[in-house]
């Protein structure tokens, strides 16, 4: 489905010159066109995102960076699809996110979107092996199955001897790693991670990094918010945020 | 002292702070107190019944068995009471009473009224003196003296206009002129004698050849000598009665005699044991409220966690601070208990007139009595430290960890915390099940009495009881004229199909039953005699009452006096002594009738109806035709076209024409009579609903109130869960299930609970197994539907958690 148009009629219908050049919206991963974002304060609003417009190809590993309060978290979380108020338009693979029922959003970001967090958000209450079901059990995924899933992703972060420790049982580095794992144990075709370092030693994050670019190689998009110039150089795009403006995309040039 | 007010002040401070919590503080223990206090008012007047009576512990009733071990009330022979009085060592005095109605006439209205005959001892013995005037003397008392009578309170009101001239005036009784001497207090009261509101009091005069030995129709109590307990005078009694049986043989072989204290014919052990039960039962709804309360104030020490951290900071000890929040407590619970002492009088009003027609207690013995207001007293207290007691020690730990900066132990207390409170609710949930199944099993019971076949339509039909003064109808004739007569005229009056008479009519609270011997049957005829129902007809009785023919005929107004002796009898009857035979023309005789009466031959079978009571199975009953049975007190029955209760001043109209100076009472529709049998079993419905109701609603209040918290709690999981892919749904369900999983467990333990109580209720159910399923599984539903709705709000509140919020970094 989808609506796949020549660039040529798209031009004309935006209204661009020759200057401007449209590739076919289905081979994005995410367009973001004059995206919008305000909180009503008093008797205004505060805008937290103006006028974003990006688009993300499928494989590419892109960093937020920005200030503090510079809305990288709210853009992730309308990337994330947890957040459906804001202005303009929102492709996800073609579908435009910003007319979809939230029925339709909750189903394509199941299938797409796994989250890693700076706190790793793990419940406290259930095991490791029981994290990482969690996503599982709201994809209508087969019992079985989804109890192969599990150990197939436990094998693949080695923590597999850690399966039935509780998040506190286990250090800051293993909890984000179990935290990634439970990112990605449902295959999403998208990472979004929150300063997903934001409290480790450096030798964890390094650990983290390492795993985003070697799923990033296996093909899974991510984008990720960081401080951290270091983490940054994993990927291949910057993109700068300040006081809700994009400041700059620039390409990374490959590390050595 | 000086920080006790401290502590008052400040407590006064917290709930002013917190309308809306003291509100809701106020009001659920208000309601818990209050029925507390209501139903306590009433175990504690009947408790105080007997002390209506100077030394009530010496005092005894004295009961006529039928068979030496029986322990049942049972009427006492005149001859019998005056060998008593003679044999007998253990008693300062003895004393008898009969109850008979008369009509009383001239000087207004003819009237009829309720006498009670009692010897000279009977009133002193109870205590009882006159308000003005005073009551017969012993002279008075002894056979051919003047005749003198005294009132009661109500009927001086209600002829008299409570006037002090009535002293020393006639009143006639069935013709009969009596000197009134006195007038009773109001709170003279015998109802528990002839369960009959009393209107005169005449001297009894008993001479030893007025009445037949076997003529048990009186009531006997006794006042024991003070060094004589109940148990000896028993033994002295029961060697007189063996006595008496050996000498009496026709009359006493089986006779024995229970002597039964006052106090516990006031208030009784099956009294004792319900009363107890039912205040078990409100005792949980206060049980029920005192954990919403223990709930709202974990919720609040949570809140006010950083007041106690500063407090313990600033050196308060642990047992200050439970102090602190104790003395809150408390002032919420007296405060509350005032509140219920007020819900209390309201019930205690609405009860009152519930049983307007018969109010077992006195005024000064039901209401705030000082034992009410001690009871609701202790209750408070006891309500404050149930729900104030856990809270307090709990806000206390946590305040010390806290300002030890303890994150982990607080953590884990913040666990255990929510452990207490989903336990405590189960708790409430879990004896929420046994009221409600109670109430439900009650309905039940009620549903199945209602639906007895009494073998007789009820609908549209009137009764008027008229009883002809033998004095003045004093020959067969005019007894049968006048009854056929009236029935006639009844009938004719518009709005009335169809009329007809009976001496007792069925479920109307009075019966009759005689001996009869069955011919053939004389043999093998065992030492106890053969009983039946006693009724006398007119013939349109079973077609006015529908009650079917089975075999044989009706009565027809040729079965006159001189024709052959006939009866009627129901099925029962014909099963009991005609087994597998044809009852139709086997004979019978009354053993009460004389040696010349003839044999009463059977000429018909009719269907059985509920004659002594719904709950009671069909007994043998004998209808004889009232042309060879005149009886002179008869109920005239008339099955109406509409509304019987319109037809009732034409029919009363009908017989003061043909006899002004009749007195005629007892008027009411069936339904009314129906009604009565079931405004105890009503009664208990609407107290065990109201009750039931108030249990769930509070039940359900405190699941809801866990459940926020719960999802309040879990705000943060809720948003790792969303933002893990969970919809909607997939939220509610969570919070849902939760809800549901705490309600199933409750209901788990309250069907044990329920099973328990339906056992021991059983046996006051009418064809209602104490675990009717239908009531377990229904009610099991209910609890489990009302827990769903209480989870739905916090439910859909989950649903509204932002993950972007719940996941934002603090
Ligand atoms: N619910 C809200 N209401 C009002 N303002 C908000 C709300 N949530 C976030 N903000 C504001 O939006 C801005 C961007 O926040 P965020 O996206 O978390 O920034 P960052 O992740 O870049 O530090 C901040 O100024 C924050 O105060
Ligand atoms: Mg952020």
């Amino acid at each position: 489905m989808g609506f796949i148009v020549d660039s040529a009629t798209l031009q004309q219908a935006l209204g661009c010159d020759g200057e401007c050049t449209i590739q076919s919206e289905v081979q994005n991963v995410i367009t973001l066109r004059n995206v919008e974002k305000y909180y009503k304060a008093g008797q205004g609003f505060t805008y937290v995102l103006r006028r974003i417009a990006f688009e993300v190809e499928p494989g590419e590993f892109v960093t937020v960076m920005g200030p503090s309060g510079a809305g990288k978290s709210t853009l992730l979380s309308i990337l994330g699809m947890l957040d459906a108020a804001f202005d303009g338009e929102y492709y996800f693979l073609g579908q435009a996110v910003h007319e979809l029922r939230a029925q339709d959003r909750l189903k394509l970001s199941r299938e797409n979107i796994g989250f890693v967090f700076q706190q790793y958000h793990l419940l406290d209450n259930l095991t490791v092996y029981e994290n990482l079901a969690i996503p599982l059990s709201y994809r209508n995924v087969k019992p079985s199955e989804c109890a192969a899933l599990v150990a197939d992703t436990l094998d693949r972060f080695q923590i597999v001897g850690k399966k039935d420790l509780y998040p506190n049982q286990l250090s800051g580095g293993q909890q984000q790693l179990v935290a990634v794992a439970r990112a990605v144990v449902a295959s999403p075709n998208l990472i979004l991670a929150d300063e997903p370092t934001g409290n480790l030693h450096s030798k964890q994050g390094k650990e983290i990094m390492e795993l985003f670019k070697r799923l990033n190689e296996q093909g899974t998009t991510i984008i990720q918010v960081t401080h951290s110039e270091v983490n940054a150089q994993y990927s291949r795009r910057i993109i700068q945020l300040h006081d809700g403006w994009i400041e700059g995309d620039e390409v990374v040039p490959a590390a050595a | 002292m000086n920080s006790l007010l401290h502590d008052i002040r400040y407590g006064i401070r917290m709930l002013a702070k917190n309308p809306g919590f003291a509100a809701i503080a106020l009001i659920t223990l208000a309601l818990g107190i209050g029925v507390n206090t209501a139903l306590f008012s009433v175990v504690n007047a009947m408790r105080s019944r007997p002390q209506r009576f100077p030394e009530s512990d010496k005092l005894v009733f004295l009961w006529q068995t039928r068979e030496r071990q029986e322990r049942l009330p049972r009427s006492v022979s005149a001859p019998d009471y005056l060998d008593w009085r003679e044999q007998s060592t253990v008693f300062t005095d003895l004393a008898l009473a009969l109850h008979s109605r008369r009509n009383l006439t001239g000087s207004g209205e003819p009237e009829r009224v309720s006498v009670m005959p009692v010897t000279a001892s009977f009133l002193p013995m109870l205590g009882i003196g006159a308000q003005i005037g005073r009551l017969h003397s012993v002279e008075e008392d002894a056979p051919g003296a003047r005749r003198v009578a005294v009132l009661t309170d109500r009927l001086w009101e209600r002829r008299f206009g409570r006037d002090a001239g009535v002293l020393g005036r006639t009143v006639t009784l069935n013709d009969v002129p009596y000197t009134v001497v006195g007038v009773l207090p109001p709170e003279a009261d015998f109802e528990e004698f002839f369960y009959s509101k009393i209107d005169l009091i005449t001297p009894l005069q008993l001479d030893s050849g007025t009445y037949q030995r076997e003529q048990r129709w009186f009531r006997s109590i006794g006042r024991l000598k003070p060094e004589v307990t109940v148990e000896q005078a028993q033994t002295e009694m029961s060697a007189i009665a063996a006595r008496l049986a050996a000498a009496y043989p026709d009359t006493n072989s089986d006779v024995g005699v229970w002597v039964q204290p006052l106090s516990e014919k006031y208030f009784s052990h099956s009294d004792r044991l319900a009363s107890y039960a039912l205040l078990a039962a409100v005792g949980c709804v206060l049980l029920i409220a005192c954990v919403n309360l223990a709930n709202l104030l974990l919720a609040k020490a949570t809140s006010r966690g950083r007041e106690f951290a500063v407090r313990a900071a600033l050196g308060a000890g642990r047992g200050r601070i439970v102090r602190q929040l104790l003395t809150e407590s408390l002032l919420l619970a007296l405060i509350g208990g005032v509140l219920g002492l007020l819900v209390g009088v309201w019930a205690i009003d609405f009860f009152a007139a519930s049983r307007a027609d018969y109010m077992p207690f006195r005024q000064d013995e039901l209401g705030l009595q000082p034992a009410v207001l001690a009871y609701t007293f202790i209750l408070s207290v006891a309500a404050a430290l149930i729900f104030g007691l856990a809270p307090a020690l709990t806000a206390a730990r946590v305040s010390l960890n806290e300002a030890l900066k303890e994150g982990a132990a607080a953590a884990s207390s913040g666990l255990a915390r929510n452990r207490l409170r989903s336990s405590l609710v189960i708790g409430q949930l879990a004896i929420t099940l046994p009221l409600i199944i109670c109430a439900g099993l009650v309905i039940r019971h009620i549903i199945a009495l209602k639906s007895v076949d009494v073998g007789f339509n009820t609908e549209r039909l009137l009764v008027m009881q008229i009883d002809l003064p033998t004095y003045r109808y004093d020959s067969d004739a005019a007894r049968t004229t006048f009854i056929r007569d009236a029935v006639a005229a009844s009938e004719a009056t518009p709005g009335v199909r169809s009329a007809a008479a009976v001496n007792f009519v069925p479920l109307g609270f009075a019966s009759s039953s005689v001996s009869v011997t069955i011919e053939g049957r004389e043999l093998n005829k065992s030492a106890r005699p053969d009983y039946a129902g006693y009724n006398i007809v007119t013939p349109d009785y079973f077609s006015t009452m529908e009650i079917p023919l089975v075999r044989g005929r009706f009565f027809t107004g040729h079965d006159q006096a001189e024709a052959q002796r006939v009866a009627i009898v129901n099925e029962k009857m014909a099963e009991r002594y005609w087994p597998d035979e044809d009852a139709i023309g086997r004979r019978f005789h009354l053993d009460s009738a004389t040696a010349d009466e003839q044999w009463i031959t059977v000429v018909g079978v009719v269907g059985n109806t509920g004659h002594s009571g719904l709950y009671h199975p069909p007994s043998p009953e004998i209808f004889l035709p009232h042309q060879q049975r005149p009886s002179a007190n008869m109920v005239i029955l008339a099955r109406t076209l509409g509304d019987p209760n319109t037809v009732a001043a034409p029919l009363r109209g009908v017989i003061r024409r043909m006899d002004p100076d009749l007195p005629i009472y007892g008027v009411r529709s069936m339904a009314d009579v129906l009604h009565r049998w079931l405004r105890d079993d009503r009664l208990a419905v609407a107290f065990l609903s109201g009750l039931a109701a108030l249990a769930l609603s509070l039940a359900s209040v405190g699941l809801y109130g866990v459940m926020s918290y719960n999802v309040a709690q879990r705000t943060h999981e809720i948003g790792v869960r969303v933002a893990l892919g969970a919809g909607r749904d997939d939220v509610m369900r969570l919070v849902i299930r939760r809800c549901l999983t705490l309600a199933a467990v409750g209901v788990l333990v309250g069907l044990v609970l329920s099973a328990g109580v339906g056992l021991v209720v059983e046996s006051q159910l009418y064809e209602v197994s104490g675990i009717d399923p239908v009531t377990f599984i229904g009610v099991s539903i209910l609890l489990l539907l009302v827990a769903a709705a209480a989870g739905y709000l916090p439910a859909r509140r989950a649903t509204k958690v932002d993950p972007m919020v719940a996941l934002r970094y603090e």
